[in-house]
């Protein structure tokens, strides 16, 4: 990635060069005319000494400055600008002053503190440069850094939802009901579908030749309908004429289109008879075992390591989906992994998010404090040295 | 709430659907169609028609009656600003009180108000500040009086006024559906009929003396609020009252086009009309006017054709003046004749202004995103941004603690444009204000005046979601309820949006506080510098050299 040179910059970077080349000249003048060599203590030493720290002090003036935005202290861009070049133009000027020697005690103390002050600031500068566009290329459904525990929680709904959609409550456990108990209960919306089983004749074990396939009103299409009807329930046929033809609505042996439930929870469908039951449908405890072991621990909003590895990247989300599905009956489950791996890369990108975002601004945890103590002790070893 | 059946003016798309039945306010007496017919609001009124439009109420008449009458005893609120009705009355007996009950003022946040050391060093320190003057006391403000629907306006420092026997108020919420403009209370015991919009239209196009008396009040009242006339409202009332004429214009229907010859001038005495002008993008509006403002003197003045076209944007009603009566006027009243002079040259100048602004381009999915629409957006390096929200905090630190931007919305190229005002080219926020106060500057950005009542019109209207509702902490919410009507202030919410800072001077604050160089005001005419790919080059090229002709034209 190249660095982002704006007209602006190339003109600070030329200004700050020509001042480093002055600089130099000054310096070099001075030990070629200076028998005892270069030190902080020296007229020409202090003069580089007060210029570093007036250039401190500008740099850290973009902290006051932001701390009162409203105030007509001119752009921040102009505040900013002058922190990055004079900050960088100091360490040339501090090494002037000290005639490229680290010193000891107090002067020790202030080098250190202003070595590690202008390598968090060029960290710092080198981070805000490149990860910016990073994050504009990787993280496509960025939110703002405050809400992303909100965003997470929202997903983590969104997940239950879908996965309820298919396979009930994901809270609750897996044990089929029979239907009339089910009927009991307040259900909502027009439209109720029911897993039936097979009671009398049908061959146990075949599972996936039953003719209701995984049943869900908006995902997958079906043979009968159960609708709420008054009082109790209706079934009817909503198959396709030639599969209609494969599995009569029968009752009382004959063949009907609509028959009525609440007295009757065994119908014959076909050849076979069945006792309607509000049951998972098929895949359904594959699917909600998974979701809740394996990807429902990554809405949270402190995933452990080991989860988010599972989908490190676009490709391993992709990958895990693909091998998952395959566990799965075809139809509404598929779609479902669909989505929720939609989910799983909105989630995965909020962690990116937050990850970048905390190294665009946690340097500023070193950086500015330490500045601060800097400013002040830099203070204080003037102030002693010119003293003694 | 009494709920409209059957109505036969459609609403327009995206106002509230009247419901399909009525449902009758508690206490409402529901008189025989004679006996409505003999009460005084149909006094003057040619009967014949009128009782036809009763008439086809008739089947009914028990349960779903077009009008009723309805008996207040002292203080009991009549209606409520900011409720959805579909209602006008009309006062038989007795007088009530109108006033705006919302607090005057605009939003501020108490979080703001910090404690320790940092709160003492921002209290003593205010002063350095860019200081922003307050939105509603800016110079452009033409206005004096805040619009109410009802035949009386309220002065914006001391918002109540009273309405006596034979006043008909809430005419705008019965048949444009704004919703209630001002609070209206029962002084002492008072009776009135309530109705729904046919019987209100068949009273008032079948009555000479509503027109006589409409004429009087509607002049005088829009005379006491043009600033041009100040010093002269009686003398100038006295001179025009019979030469003017009242005119209703309906949704959609042009009062006088671009390029026409001007021969009327128009004071607007409710609903609203928009002012646009041609331009090479497409037509631009200018301005929504409202009531208490005028249309129509520049060309007259001028003697040159109209530059820019009006629309009645719903059941607009209008005092006509014509040309000869109006420079009658004006040779009458010299001062006011100076006051015309003033504003006809200030408008062309600006006109002079935007339309430089108003470059055309080439534009292609550039109008997907409605950003076409927008004279001014807020654009965010997202190459440049390190996501730090000093824009947002410095927004909040120039707007009394409360931020008027949101770093989300949508993306174009690295660009994010955030939700913060565009200064549409149609504001459609403009003209669902039942209070008219939001009203445009000079220089198109948009203002929320302090006397919002907080309905939420504004912000369900925008599209983008750039207006936004916001809590009004009210000082003296539990005082005495009782005092004067005004004091009545209720904790209610009021709309904010972007004023791009104009009365800071300089960069709007989101910019000016942005270290990183990535927040961007951008107006119009630069929007080609920033989506260089999405105008289409040949084009550009093409205005450039028609230009370089244009100007090599000019040297030759």
């Amino acid at each position: 990635m190249a660095l982002i040179v704006t007209s602006q910059q190339r003109r600070n970077a030329l200004l700050t060069g020509l001042a480093l080349v002055c600089f130099m000249i000054l310096y070099i003048g001075y030990v070629w005319r200076d028998p005892l060599g270069p030190r902080g203590g020296s007229w020409p030493g202090i003069f580089f000494g007060v210029i570093a720290y007036l250039m401190m002090l500008f740099a850290g003036f973009l902290g006051v400055r932001k701390k009162v935005r409203t105030w007509p202290l001119g752009k921040a861009t102009f505040w900013m600008n002058g922190h990055i070049w004079l900050g960088l133009l100091s360490v040339a000027v501090v090494f002037f002053h000290t005639g490229f020697q680290f010193g000891h005690g107090l002067a020790l103390v202030v080098m250190i503190l202003f070595l590690i002050s202008i390598v968090t600031g060029i960290y710092g500068l080198a981070v805000q440069q490149f990860l910016p566009r990073t994050m504009l290329k990787q993280v496509t459904s960025e939110t703002i850094f405050e809400l992303i525990p909100d965003q997470v929680a929202n997903l983590k709904s969104e997940a239950d939802d879908l996965v309820q959609t298919v396979c009930g409550n994901v809270e609750a456990n897996l044990e089929p009901r029979s239907f009339l108990e089910i009927k009991n209960e307040n259900l909502e919306g027009g439209i109720v579908i029911f897993e039936v089983t097979p009671r009398q004749g049908f061959p146990v074990g075949r599972e996936t030749n039953l003719p209701f396939p995984a049943i869900n009103s908006s995902l997958a299409p079906s043979h009968f309908l159960i609708e709420k009807k008054d009082e109790g329930f209706q079934i009817r046929t909503i198959a396709p004429k030639e599969e209609r033809d494969r599995f009569p609505l029968k009752v009382a042996g004959e063949v009907v289109e609509t028959a009525d439930l609440p007295d009757r929870t065994r119908i014959q469908a076909g050849d076979y008879e069945f006792e309607f039951q509000y049951a998972p449908p098929i895949g359904a405890a594959t699917l909600k075992g998974y979701y809740l072991e394996k990807i429902r621990p990554y809405f949270e909003l402190w995933p452990s390591r080991e989860t988010k590895t599972r989908f490190r990247s676009v490709e391993d989300i992709h990958n895990c989906f693909d091998h998952f599905r395959k566990f799965l009956p075809q139809g509404s489950f598929h779609e479902v992994c669909n989505n929720l791996s939609l989910l799983c890369e909105e989630r995965r990108q909020l962690i990116l998010q937050d990850r970048l975002h905390r190294w665009m601004h946690g340097w500023l945890i070193f950086h500015v404090p330490l500045s601060i103590v800097l400013i002040v002790l830099t203070l204080v070893h003037a102030i002693l040295a010119l003293w003694y | 709430m009494p709920i409209l059946k059957d109505d036969p003016e459609k609403p327009e798309e995206g106002r509230q659907e009247p419901a399909d039945v009525i449902v009758l306010p508690s206490g409402a007496e529901i008189l025989s169609l004679d006996d409505i017919l003999k009460t005084e609001l149909f006094d003057d009124v040619e009967e014949k028609p009128v009782r036809a439009v009763l008439q086809r109420f008739k089947k009914n008449w028990d349960e779903y009656p077009p009008i009723w009458r309805r008996t207040f005893e002292d203080g009991d609120i009549i209606c409520e600003e900011g409720d959805f009705d579909q209602t006008a009355f009309f006062i038989l007996e007795g007088k009530v009180s109108i006033y705006i009950a919302a607090q005057l003022g605009h939003i501020e946040s108490k979080t703001r108000k910090r404690k320790g050391i940092l709160g003492f060093f921002r209290k003593h320190t205010t002063a350095f500040s860019r200081t922003r003057k307050d939105d509603s006391l800016s110079d452009e403000t033409t206005r004096l009086s805040i619009p109410t629907d009802s035949p009386i306006d309220l002065a914006v420092d001391d918002p109540v006024g009273y309405l006596h026997k034979g006043d008909l108020f809430g005419e705008q919420t019965c048949s444009n559906y704004l919703p209630r403009s001002a609070t209206v209370k029962a002084v002492g015991k008072c009776v009135c009929l309530e109705m729904i919009a046919p019987v209100l239209r068949a009273v008032k196009e079948n009555s000479p003396r509503f027109n006589e008396e409409y004429k009087d009040r509607a002049l005088k009242n829009h005379l006491m609020n043009v600033p041009m006339f100040s010093g002269f409202h009686d003398e100038v009332f006295d001179f025009l009252k019979d030469k003017i004429e009242l005119v209703t214009k309906y949704k959609g229907e042009v009062i006088f086009r671009e390029g026409e010859k001007a021969d009327a001038f128009y004071l607007i005495r409710s609903g609203f009309v928009k002012v646009s002008q041609k331009k090479p993008g497409g037509e631009t509006v200018l301005k929504y006017m409202g009531r208490g403002e005028h249309i129509g003197h520049i060309g007259i003045i001028q003697k040159t054709p109209r530059e820019v076209t009006c629309t009645a944007l719903n059941t607009a009603e209008l005092v006509k003046v014509s040309e000869d009566h109006f420079r009658e006027m004006l040779a009458e009243f010299p001062e006011v004749n100076k006051q015309f002079y003033r504003s006809s040259n200030k408008f062309q100048a600006l006109n002079a202004a935007l339309a430089q602004r108003t470059q055309t381009f080439a534009i292609r999915n550039f109008l997907d995103q409605g950003l076409m629409e927008a004279n001014n957006l807020l654009l965010l390096d997202l190459e440049k941004c390190t996501r730090c929200d000093e824009c947002v905090k410095a927004c909040a630190d120039s707007h009394d603690g409360v931020t008027r931007l949101n770093r989300v919305g949508l993306r174009f190229d690295k660009y994010l444009v955030a939700t913060s005002c565009r200064s549409c080219s149609d504001p459609v926020c403009m003209p669902v204000c039942p209070v008219g106060s939001i009203r445009r500057r000079d220089t198109l950005e948009i203002v929320i005046e302090d006397w919002c009542i907080g309905c939420t019109k504004c912000a369900d209207a925008c599209p983008y979601g750039n207006i936004n509702m916001h809590e009004m902490e009210s000082p003296d919410s539990g005082a005495d309820e009782e005092e004067a009507p005004k004091k009545k202030a209720r904790a209610k919410s009021k709309a904010i949006t972007c004023d791009l800072c104009t009365d800071a001077g300089g960069d709007p604050m989101c910019v000016y506080a942005c270290p990183h160089d990535a927040a961007h005001r951008v107006p119009r005419d630069q929007f080609a510098e920033y989506f260089p790919t999405i105008f289409d080059q040949s084009e550009t090229s093409t205005v450039r050299s028609t230009k370089v002709k244009q100007k090599q034209k000019v040297k030759g």
